[in-house]
């Protein structure tokens, strides 16, 4: 049938996939005490305090802090003895009324590189902490609350705050855990830690169960168990994070073996992540969480300015059925800005109800002049608005999937009630932009948007006047703020101060839950979903109970990774 | 012909500047390079002003592209916010031979081209490679077999091939050739990555990892180059001079790939003059895709970052390698065709 010509191209093919079988070789078998996890994003320092935030992650390799929280959000003692607090007599208040913290170090701590870990490594850093030029990075309120650091001892270092100070345990924390026999010398010669080869890989030294071995740049980092680690001997010996930049390839690669762990990908990968057999797909409670943020007084539309307004929106959009459509079932949507375990109990959550949403919109004088669903409602007798101005909102939010999909369906959500958007995602780097770099939120020149602003999982205290007081709300003679919906609450201003230096428990609780109920009266936040954070995690390689040993803060998804042990 | 080189050479001084003065406005209008620290409320103000009186973004923009261009290691910057100008910079400026540092690798752009060029000439080089090779032998083959059942199977593949967007087609070969043939027991290749990390990345476990995203790039520009070698061969194995080879009584190898083969390819170093500074910049889809640290690889994590200093200097060594190559496909045209002369 065929002739000799088309068998010879027939042949070369054959002779091509043979070549191709034998340069591909047979699978490598996997050792048996080696983790190899996907990483999607490759820092381009070690620093966990530079801007990237999986830098942040991998000390849990090989950097540990003082202390941490455990999967329950309960805090544990890593390098100190004991939890400083009231009852043990570490934590005091000075003369002056403020927050004294004793930090007791534990005894015969290494480093890696056998050098024992002293007080002096936490007063190196607290010396680098409050001096910016001997380093670029976050140094988060540190600089701004903290008095001073005084040696006691070897071992025992005294931190004052310059007011009292409840949230110790949580911001603004003594660190210890840059060794200053490497980076004290980078610092004499060069005056500044920036250049350090130590944040390149090339000398690092830490105390966590694992220790860098290699990190080829643009491919993988290499951890090697750290023998002189006296926390529980991680059950991997080795642990690989591997560089892989692209979502669907990052599941493939689960799918085919070459990791043995994804994390943190996004809610609408979970079925796939589900489908790889022999992989088993767990989530921890997030930190971050989307909503709906409104534009009430930044020069958004005028119909905004009226609480009812606001509200009349939220009613109209059936929040519960998104999360559980567009996320996943059992989603909950939130009810604060706030982590749960501060909200009063009787904080409300804003129902779905279209015809409450339909009557508060035609009480504040935005009526269905023409009867017409197709267009929108109009201004009648509004203050300060022209009758017949249509109710038209610029709806904004970045280009980030979910979002998109949400903003379409809260669209058509609105259109119901006779409210139009105007759709338009934007790269996040302008909708988050500067006010001096004419950021679309610091001008307010949006009505809604969709964004997630992570709040403090640990700590009522917002302590972000420029997010949310009034003296936020950025102009030209001030730029530096980012309240750029323009909620202004006198009251909660008030209150956010008094929850930051009330260090009562019980007190604070209560001012806590007030300032919770401030913040739900401005109607300017609506919570849409709290993201996950997913791990996948290949259960012939790991034992999936164990894996669940994980961290459910914004940066410790890896905080217990010596318990993961090895499948049976 | 020297004084033509050098003319060209002027010619593109001015047309290289006025590519990155556009292309470092274009990123300056495209939104703050630091917006994505906006979302966290624990980034102070002060840390914010510091990173970025650091990194030069607090100047005027006319005078941060000065800095890029003749360096910032005589201008004082305030860079704890007080009023007062603590330090100068460090850059010696792209004249001085400092391509600046990098917002996203913190590191300077010299060193991370340094780092990612090798890898992107290695995956890139080698395509283009195989490219030329196999389109040249089955663009030839497909011309001297016009309208057999071999140049139809030929032609329809190459449409199929060419008609793939390479995102598609590189997932499809990771599907099949390295997660199907997993799953199937066959020897299969890697999803991504320049080597195992379990292993010890020696020269074979490179070109495993090599394979697919070679054949991503390779596949698609085989399929145009073929065609484009087809119809330029027919042309030429139809001219006289073919016709008055074969009456002479020469050997059909010695026409085809002496004579007509020689013609034909004059076109072709166009298409390659064109394509090459391509290869610098790296294939940025099959790299992102395939995580292969090259140029491709680096430039989609600098844009998303707006890392300026970084996409500047990178758009100036694609307009140079383009001006460059072009000046190149010139002369060895010239070579090529003796009857092809410049003053």
């Amino acid at each position: 049938m065929f002739g000799s010509k088309p068998r010879r191209l027939v042949g070369l093919a054959l002779v091509l996939v043979m070549s191709l079988t034998l340069l591909v070789g047979v699978a490598q078998a996997q050792e048996p005490t080696t983790l190899v996890i996907g990483w999607e994003q490759e820092p381009p320092l070690l620093n966990p305090r530079s801007d990237m935030a999986f830098a942040g992650l991998m000390d849990e390799f090989y950097g540990r802090g003082v202390w941490d929280w455990d999967v329950n959000r309960q805090i544990y003692p890593i390098m100190v003895e004991e939890i400083p607090s009231p009852d043990n007599g570490l934590v005091t208040t000075n003369d002056a009324g403020n927050t004294v913290v004793t930090y007791k170090l534990r005894e015969g701590m290494q480093w890696s590189d056998g050098e024992p870990i002293t007080a002096d490594d936490c007063m190196f850093w607290h010396d680098i902490m409050m001096d910016p030029a001997k380093g670029t990075f976050q140094r988060g309120v540190y600089p701004d609350v903290v008095e001073s650091v005084t040696k006691v001892d070897d071992l025992t270092v005294v931190l004052a705050y310059n007011a009292p100070f409840p949230d110790y345990e949580s911001q603004a924390t003594l660190t210890c855990s840059f060794p200053e026999h490497i980076l004290g010398p980078v610092v004499e010669a060069e005056g500044t830690i920036d250049n350090a080869p130590y944040f390149l890989g090339q000398g690092t030294v830490g105390y966590g169960p694992y220790v860098l071995s290699e990190w080829q740049v643009g491919s993988s980092m290499t951890f090697d168990a750290n023998p002189l680690w006296d926390g529980a001997a991680p059950a991997f010996q080795r642990v690989i994070l591997r560089f892989i930049l692209d979502s669907a390839q990052m599941q493939n690669a689960l799918e085919a073996g070459e990791i043995d762990v994804a994390f943190n990908f996004s809610d609408d990968l979970v079925e796939g992540y589900q489908a790889i057999a022999g992989s088993d797909v767990f989530s921890t409670p997030g930190v971050f969480g989307d909503a709906i943020w409104m534009n009430v007084g930044n020069g958004g539309h005028p119909a905004l300015s009226d609480v009812n307004v606001r509200r009349a929106l939220i009613h109209a959009i059936d929040r519960a059925a998104l999360a559980e459509e567009l996320v996943g079932p059992g989603t909950e949507v939130p009810k604060s800005w706030y982590a749960a375990q501060f909200w009063p109990e009787d904080l409300p959550l804003d129902e779905y109800d279209v015809d409450l949403a339909n009557q508060l919109l035609t009480e504040a004088g935005w009526v269905d002049a023409d009867e017409n669903p197709a267009t929108p409602r109009v201004a009648s007798g509004v203050e300060g608005v022209t009758d017949g101005f249509p109710l038209v909102l610029r709806f904004y939010t970045t280009t980030r999937q979910i979002r998109m999909d949400y903003q379409t369906f809260i669209q058509e959500y609105l259109n119901e009630v006779g409210v139009q958007t105007l759709l338009t995602p934007v790269p996040a780097n302008l909708l988050f932009a500067d006010f001096l770099e004419n950021g679309i939120l610091d001008t307010g020149d949006f009505d809604l948007a969709i964004f997630a602003l992570s709040a403090g999982a640990l700590s009522p205290f917002a302590n972000a006047p420029e997010w949310f007081g009034c003296e936020g709300i950025p102009t030209a003679e001030k730029p530096n703020g980012n309240n750029g919906w323009g909620w202004c609450n006198p009251e909660w201003d008030r209150l956010d101060l008094e929850v930051g230096v009330t260090v009562d428990p019980t007190a604070r609780l209560e001012l806590a839950q007030e300032a919770v109920r401030q913040f739900y009266s401005g109607a300017h936040w609506h919570g849409l979903y709290l993201r996950a954070t997913w791990y996948a995690v290949n259960s012939a390689v790991v034992n999936p109970e164990s894996a669940r040993m994980v961290g459910t803060l914004s940066s410790n998804y890896f905080n217990m990774i010596e318990m993961w042990q090895p499948a049976a | 012909m020297f004084k033509y080189i050098v003319r060209r050479i002027l010619q593109a001084i001015p047309l290289v500047f006025l590519i990155t003065v556009i292309v470092f406005t274009l990123l300056k209008f495209s939104g703050d390079p630091l917006a994505y620290l906006a979302q966290d409320p624990t980034v102070t103000e002060a840390d914010r002003f510091l990173l970025r009186a650091k990194l030069g973004l607090n100047d005027p923009m006319p005078l941060q592209y000065v800095h890029w261009l003749i360096g910032d290691n005589w201008y004082w910057r305030d860079i704890d916010g007080d009023g007062v100008v603590d330090e100068p910079g460090t850059r010696m400026g792209i004249l001085r031979g400092d391509l600046g540092e990098s917002f996203r690798f913190r590191k300077s752009v010299n060193d991370v081209f340094a780092e990612h060029l090798p890898r992107t000439l290695m995956l890139a080089g080698t395509a283009y490679i195989v490219t030329v090779v196999f389109a040249l032998v089955i663009g030839v083959f497909a011309a001297l077999r016009q309208y057999t059942i071999a140049d139809n199977i030929i032609t329809g593949f190459s449409f199929i091939t060419f008609s793939l967007p390479v995102f598609l087609l590189a997932l499809i070969l990771v599907q099949v050739f390295a997660v199907e043939a997993r799953k199937a027991g066959l020897p299969a290749l890697p999803v991504s990555g320049l080597c195992d990390p379990r292993g010890d990345c020696s020269t074979d476990e490179v070109i495993r990892h090599l394979i697919l995203p070679v054949l991503s790039l390779s596949l698609i520009s085989i399929a145009g180059y073929s065609r484009y070698i087809r119809a330029t061969m027919l042309e030429v194995i139809n001219t006289d001079y073919v016709r008055t080879a074969r009456s002479k009584g020469l050997s059909e190898n010695r026409i085809i790939f002496l004579h007509a083969l020689k013609n034909a390819s004059l076109p072709l170093v166009t298409l390659i003059g064109l394509d090459i500074p391509g290869i610098l910049s790296g294939a940025v889809i099959t790299e992102t895709i395939f995580s292969w640290p090259g140029m491709g690889y680096m430039f989609t994590q600098a844009l998303d970052q707006l890392d300026a200093p970084l996409l500047v200097s990178f758009v100036l060594m694609i307009a140079i390698a383009v001006i460059a190559f072009q000046l190149l496909t010139d002369i060895v045209y010239a070579w090529l065709d003796p009857r092809i002369r410049y003053t």
